[in-house]
């Protein structure tokens, strides 16, 4: 994936709430973050789905927790901005401020 | 709803087992710690203020809507069009689920693989075997001209029999009809002037043998002509085994002189590695044949001759002229060749005789039916879990799956499990060939054959297209089931499908199908082990196992007068006998079973001439006076030998009881002279009881003894009777010998027991496989009447709740189970018996030790296998009526 590259939909809200969610941005937290401000239902899978797109493009990277009990014993995995990913960020927040930003206040 | 006080153990939070079960299936098997964890992390968060239900449904809703999503591979940047996935994309994603979905069915997938393992495993070694036959290649070229010349005698027994020398140069020079006339023939021989002396096997080759077989030699020249001239330089060829063996494949063998029997030879050349085929791989260097009419008489028959039919000959023609030769010759030499005919054999019917073809039927059938049981299962298995999975498949089918798509999946994990089994069953088969080699021993005369026996490429290209057959039969038949069914109707009835009435028909005759196979295989190889058994328990006289034996051939160039020879023999016994646990020791030419003794005719002083059928004839041994108390052989009239029969006084023999109860008619043989040959006439001091040895093709025969010391010859053999473990005097022996001879080496060190054993080695082997082919047979044949009852109970499960509840007791519940499963078991066992009964008729055809009509093994295999298959249907009844009528009908 080049420089200049833009973020779905999806991929953004995801990106967006590990920022946001700092060191607790983790799959049930991304996933309620997102169902909770988006109002839509997110499965996990799809949550896991555009993590493992992020991932592959080097966006995000990702540590293991430690195994909790209310997990039945499953570890957490954390996710955090790359570098790279930042920047795609970055990017396509300006894109959006760009063309949003001198839309009239009602468009209907 | 009660259980809205919440409990807070997280051991009663579990969350539902088929949404995990699901969520395993369609997401990466890396992630399942983190995805499974969340879920289930937030799965009691909604759980402690909701309730049961509600966390159930949520957790059910974020399962079922993850199922896409999991399908997804990562770098794939617009998700959800499956359309333009292509068909590699497709097909690693069809392994990579099927191999999750495999192992997720542990117990369905390791009895599939165990299955299929062990049968490709037994096909693979049977194919080794027959492709050893058929598709190795005898090192002869132009194989449609080539034809075998055999001489018989149908009064003694021999059919198909080598020719004499003379016999052999009659034939070459007065055959039109066959050109390229050869002679092979083979003697033990000892090779020095190569580190120390050895002893070797010696092929003997008419100097022409390997142009008219179409070898070119592996390095220098093949032999010239004139080189099996009486008096040529001696010369010999390497075998490319004792080439790479004994010279390290070093090239300047060539040219290098050696010793064979203590005559300097040069080696012209090495033999094309064609040549290691058979017997005739047994031999280490080939000299040529020496062909003086002179040298060998004409009754030694010890030649194995093969010729090429000239142009515009017929096999008729060459028939016709070598059974005039055969008349001719019986003629004019009536002494040697009288009963003796003359036969021309075509290469493909020579090759492998009747016998060794239906045990190789037999064995084809056997594997045959272990394929079939085997494949029996495999269906059975494979429908009973593409029912479980009907519902997994309707839900694929539901969210946009085509039908090619769920039969490619099908087939695609049948492979999955196909190329597994097929890499296991490859090692099984090696394991196989290791065993058979081991079980035929490594002395026995089979040895040879199954030296050839590995796994080559015809085997692979084999198992594969096994392997690749098998799934399109085993994956497709449910394949097209699962497409086919009905969607709503699956996923409402939770994945039950009642069988309709064909498949219900076709698993009965699947049940009684295999009882029947099984008690086939079972019946014939109980048939071989019980004839293995009455050899092996034979009960003799003498001690076998307490007999060390060996042969000791003394080279003619170290011992040119016959009192070295005697010298010898005398010096090493001595010091033998001094030996600590020594009993006695004894010098024979042949000894018992494991050597070749010579038959010979003989006639009595003063009896009338008889017609040519009925000349005596005996076999002859040369032994020394210890041999009967070794071999325990009483003297019935007379006396034995004693050590002043020596050259200096009369020629004597001596007759055993069956000698005399056929050529004496059971009256007075003491006393009576009798010739072999035009040798010098023989008294007859004694007779003794007839030998007891477990040669299968050595009946009680008429025997005649000579005195070793009046007979001596070069080749012998010594026998060392034991207190202690006689193998263990192995080294004293050796010793010994080399005391007395520093170059002589002893050879084929065997104790009489072994002898015994190994020449019943073909039995053995055969039964060896039959039986474990039967075990798998029977074990296969019991899980698979098991798993077909358990499925057809189960799916009654609710008809035996209905009829409990109307009032039937649970004992006749579990009868009308046993009564079906019983009339299944019991015609399959009829079947089965029927057709045993064929198959030991053909096994006996072959092998004369097989009692075809044994009722023992009828019965007890019979009632066996209706045992298992009755445990096997008793079980699953059991668990079905153990149900609470209210729980059957429940059960869905």
């Amino acid at each position: 994936m080049g420089k200049g590259d833009y973020l779905g939909e999806f991929e953004l809200l995801v990106m967006a709430t590990i920022v946001r969610l700092g060191d607790e941005a983790y799959g049930m937290r991304i996933r309620r973050d997102i169902e909770e401000r988006t109002g839509r239902t997110v499965s996990i899978g799809n949550v896991y789905a555009a993590l493992r797109r992020l991932d592959a493009k080097d966006y995000v990277g990702t540590r293991k927790g430690a195994p909790t009990a209310e997990r039945g014993g499953r570890a957490k995995r954390y996710y955090y901005l790359e570098p790279d990913g930042a920047e795609a960020l970055e990017r396509s927040r300006d894109l959006f401020m760009t063309v949003l930003a001198d839309l009239p206040e009602s468009l209907v | 709803m009660q259980s809205k006080s919440p409990d807070p153990t997280p051991a009663r939070q579990q969350p539902p087992r088929a949404a995990v079960f699901l969520l395993r299936l369609f997401s990466p098997a890396a992630e399942h710690e983190e995805l499974l964890g969340d879920l289930r992390e937030e799965y009691s968060e909604h759980w402690l203020p909701r309730g049961r239900g509600v966390a159930r449904r949520w957790y059910w809703g974020q399962a079922l809507r993850s199922l896409r999503a999991g399908l997804d591979r990562p770098n794939r940047r617009v998700p959800g069009t499956r359309k333009g996935d292509g068909l590699v994309g497709n097909l690693l994603q069809d392994v990579r689920y099927g191999v999750r979905s495999l192992l997720n069915a542990p117990m369905f997938t390791g009895l599939t693989v165990l299955t299929l393992t062990l049968a490709i495993g037994v096909n693979s070694a049977i194919f080794s075997m027959v492709s050893a036959i058929f598709f190795s290649e005898m090192p002869l070229q132009n194989t449609e001209t080539a034809v075998f010349v055999w001489t018989n005698s149908a009064e003694r027994g021999v059919d198909r029999g080598s020719s004499s020398l003379p016999d052999f140069l009659d034939l070459r020079d007065q055959i039109d009809a066959l050109e390229g006339i050869v002679g092979i023939g083979q003697r033990p021989g000892i090779l020095s002037g190569v580190e120390e002396p050895t002893r070797v096997q010696l092929g003997l080759a008419s100097a022409d043998m390997l142009q008219v077989w179409g070898l070119a030699p592996h390095l220098g020249r093949n032999f010239a002509v004139g080189e099996d001239a009486p008096g040529a330089t001696r010369v010999a060829m390497l075998s490319h085994g004792l080439f790479e063996r004994r010279f390290g494949a070093d090239p300047s063998a060539v040219g290098r002189e050696v010793k064979i029997d203590g005559h300097p030879t040069t080696i012209v050349g090495v033999v094309s590695p064609q040549m290691e085929f058979g017997d005739l791989a047994a031999n280490d260097l080939w000299l040529p044949m020496i062909l003086d009419p002179a040298a060998t008489p004409r009754d030694v028959r010890s030649l194995f001759v093969s010729a090429r039919l000239a142009p515009d000959s017929t096999l008729e023609q060459a028939q016709a002229e070598v059974a005039l030769l055969g008349e001719r010759l019986a003629e004019q030499y009536p002494e040697t060749n009288r009963g003796w005919t003359i036969e021309v054999q075509d290469f493909q019917s020579g090759l492998a005789d009747d016998t060794f073809w239906t045990v190789i039927t037999l064995l084809g059938i056997t594997v045959g039916f272990v394929m079939l049981i085997a494949c029996s299962n495999i269906a059975t298995m494979t429908l009973a879990r593409a029912t479980s999975r009907a519902q997994e498949l309707a839900i694929r089918a539901a969210i946009g799956a085509g039908r090619g798509r769920i039969m490619r999946q099908l087939v695609t994990e049948s492979l999955l499990v196909s190329f597994v089994s097929a890499a296991l069953g490859l090692l099984v088969a090696r394991a196989a060939l290791y065993g058979l080699t081991w079980i035929a021993g490594e002395n026995s005369g089979v040895t040879s054959f199954f030296q050839m026996l590995s796994i080559d490429t015809g085997v692979l290209v084999f198992t594969l297209v096994v392997a690749l057959l098998a799934p399109l039969v085993f994956g497709l038949v449910p394949a097209i089931r699962a497409s086919r069914a009905d969607l709503a109707s699956t996923l409402k009835e939770g994945g039950r499908t009642s069988g309709d009435v064909a498949s219900l028909q076709g698993r009965r005759v699947l049940v009684a199908t295999q009882v029947s196979l099984a008690i086939a295989l079972m019946v014939v190889a109980g048939l071989m082990v019980r004839a293995l058994l009455e050899v092996r328990s034979m009960e003799f006289d003498h001690a076998p196992e307490t007999i060390l034996t060996m042969r000791i051939d003394l080279p003619d160039a170290g011992y040119p007068e016959l009192e070295h020879v005697r010298q010898f023999r005398r010096d090493v016994g001595e010091r033998i006998e001094a030996e600590p646990g020594v009993v006695r020791v004894a010098w024979v030419d042949t000894r018992p079973v494991a050597d070749f003794g010579g038959s010979t005719s003989f006639e009595i002083a003063g009896a009338e001439l008889r017609s040519e059928e009925q000349q005596p004839f005996a076999f002859r041994t040369a032994v020394s006076p210890p041999y009967f108390d070794m071999m325990k052989l009483r003297p019935l009239m007379g006396r034995l030998f004693g050590a002043a029969d020596r050259t200096d006084a009369a020629p004597v023999a001596l007759v055993n009881a069956e000698a005399v109860e056929r050529f004496w008619a059971g009256g007075e043989a003491l006393g009576h002279e009798i010739r072999m040959g035009d040798g010098e006439w023989l008294e007859i001091v004694g007779v003794v009881a007839n030998e007891l040895n477990p040669d299968p093709s050595d009946p009680t025969v008429p025997r005649i003894y000579l005195p070793i010391a009046q007979h001596t010859e070069l080749g012998g053999a010594l026998l060392v009777e034991s207190l202690n473990e006689p193998l263990a005097l192995t080294a004293s022996v050796r010793g010994a010998v080399l005391a007395i001879d520093p170059e002589q080496p002893i050879a084929d060190v065997r104790t009489q027991a072994r002898i015994y054993a190994d020449a019943n080695s073909s039995i053995s082997v055969v039964a060896s496989m039959l039986g474990s082919f039967a075990f798998f047979a029977l074990v296969m044949a019991g899980a698979g009447i098991y798993g077909v009852l358990s499925f057809m109970v189960a799916e009654r499960t609710r008809e035996f709740g209905i009829r409990m509840a109307l009032g039937a007791s649970r004992g006749s519940v579990r009868t009308m189970v046993m009564r079906n499963s019983g009339v299944l078991i019991l015609i399959g066992v009829l079947v089965g018996l029927v057709a045993a009964f064929g198959l030991g008729k053909l096994l006996a055809s072959a092998l004369p030790e097989i009692n075809a009509g044994d009722p023992m093994v009828y019965s007890s295999v019979g009632l066996l296998l209706f045992s298992v298959a009755a445990l096997a249907a008793w079980i699953p009844a059991r668990r079905a009526t153990r149900v609470e009528p209210v729980v059957a009908l429940r059960a869905d």
